[in-house]
């Protein structure tokens, strides 16, 4: 997967996103799933003398907040999961037009470190 | 004081997909933005109860997903250095470092996924009360994932190439890390290992610059 994905990526004007694509976007969203699957089959406080949790202070021997079931919970989850990648898009077209509009590098000053200096 | 290191750590990671080819005032407008936009999605989660202790969806997604489209849209119209190097490979200082920071992550990354109760605060002087079981899962963790490295570059590509170990670490502990906690405290969850994957052309492109410059 990494080799068939590694020239279209790479080439001919996107360069290092691969590190940020698969070691942290990739495994993140893996992740956020996960939470949510776990979230949904998580036995509820009462079936699991041993389920501890930080909102079961306020909902008995619930450990989910707001009165959730637990699949309800795990819709949060991965609705978490895209929110955070829908936030991300949306901070990062507004950062984009600035640097966009502020940024005259052209290919060869891009790696050019007096450019910077 | 926690959030603020979260918040540094997102905007690294959101900066490691535009290295190379944004300035200080360019990285400066980056923060600036990010600081903002992480404060937002944090509130979105903290609003709606969504359990992020291992800050995955803040810090990982949110960053990663951040740098991917700022670096997509400020692509070059010119052909870039990295363009004409496809055929280049990381050097062995690279992947040497590559291994140090492997070992940095292993003793650092599990600290995320517990940063909340290391210390309790209902105890006096907010002292360590004990050592989370979670470190354990997660170095647990990590060694299979490294193993089944091992094995997969050996079958594959009949050697074992040093960055696959570095990036299976990265992928293990962020994808176990964004569970929570509790969860992997009480089920004791086992360690599972995911594909090595190996990412040269970061290496070759950071080598091809260093020598550029030499």
């Amino acid at each position: 997967m990494n080799h068939k994905l590694k020239k279209p990526l790479n080439n001919p004007e996107v360069i290092d996103t691969q590190g940020t694509i698969y070691t942290f976007f990739i495994t993140a969203l893996i992740g956020g799933i996960y939470s949510a699957c776990l979230a949904a089959v998580y036995p509820y406080g009462a079936e699991s003398p041993t389920g501890t949790n930080s909102w079961s202070e306020n909902v008995g021997l619930r450990w989910l907040p707001y009165n959730r079931t637990k699949f309800d919970q795990g819709g949060f989850q991965l609705a978490g999961t895209f929110i955070s990648v829908a936030v991300g898009i949306l901070s990062s077209l507004a950062t984009a037009l600035v640097i966009y509009l502020t940024t005259e590098l052209s290919a060869e000053q891009v790696f050019n470190d007096s450019t910077f200096a | 004081m926690t959030e603020a290191i979260v918040c540094a750590i997102s905007m690294l990671v959101a900066y490691m997909a535009l290295a190379g080819r944004i300035a200080g005032f360019q990285v400066f407008i980056l923060c600036f933005f990010g600081v903002f936009f992480y404060g937002f999605n944090e509130i979105i989660i903290w609003r709606h109860a969504i359990s992020d202790t291992g800050y995955t969806m803040r810090l990982f997604l949110f960053g990663s997903s951040f740098g991917i489209i700022t670096a997509l849209i400020l692509k070059f119209k010119d052909k870039i250095a990295t363009t004409d190097t496809l055929g280049y490979f990381a050097s062995r200082h690279t992947r040497a470092y590559g291994l140090i920071g492997a070992c940095f992550v292993w003793l650092f990354l599990p600290i995320l996924s517990c940063i909340g109760n290391i210390f309790d605060p209902n105890t006096s002087g907010a002292i360590m009360t004990y050592l989370p079981a979670v470190i354990l899962n997660l170095w647990m963790a990590l060694s299979g994932s490294c193993t089944a490295s091992f094995c997969v570059s050996i079958l594959l590509g009949r050697k074992i190439h040093p960055h696959d170990i570095v990036f299976s670490s990265f992928t293990v502990i962020i994808s176990l890390i964004s569970g929570w906690y509790r969860l992997f405290r009480n089920i004791h969850i086992k360690p599972r290992s995911f594909p090595s994957i190996a990412l040269r052309s970061d290496c070759r492109h950071y080598c091809h610059n260093y020598e550029s410059q030499a």
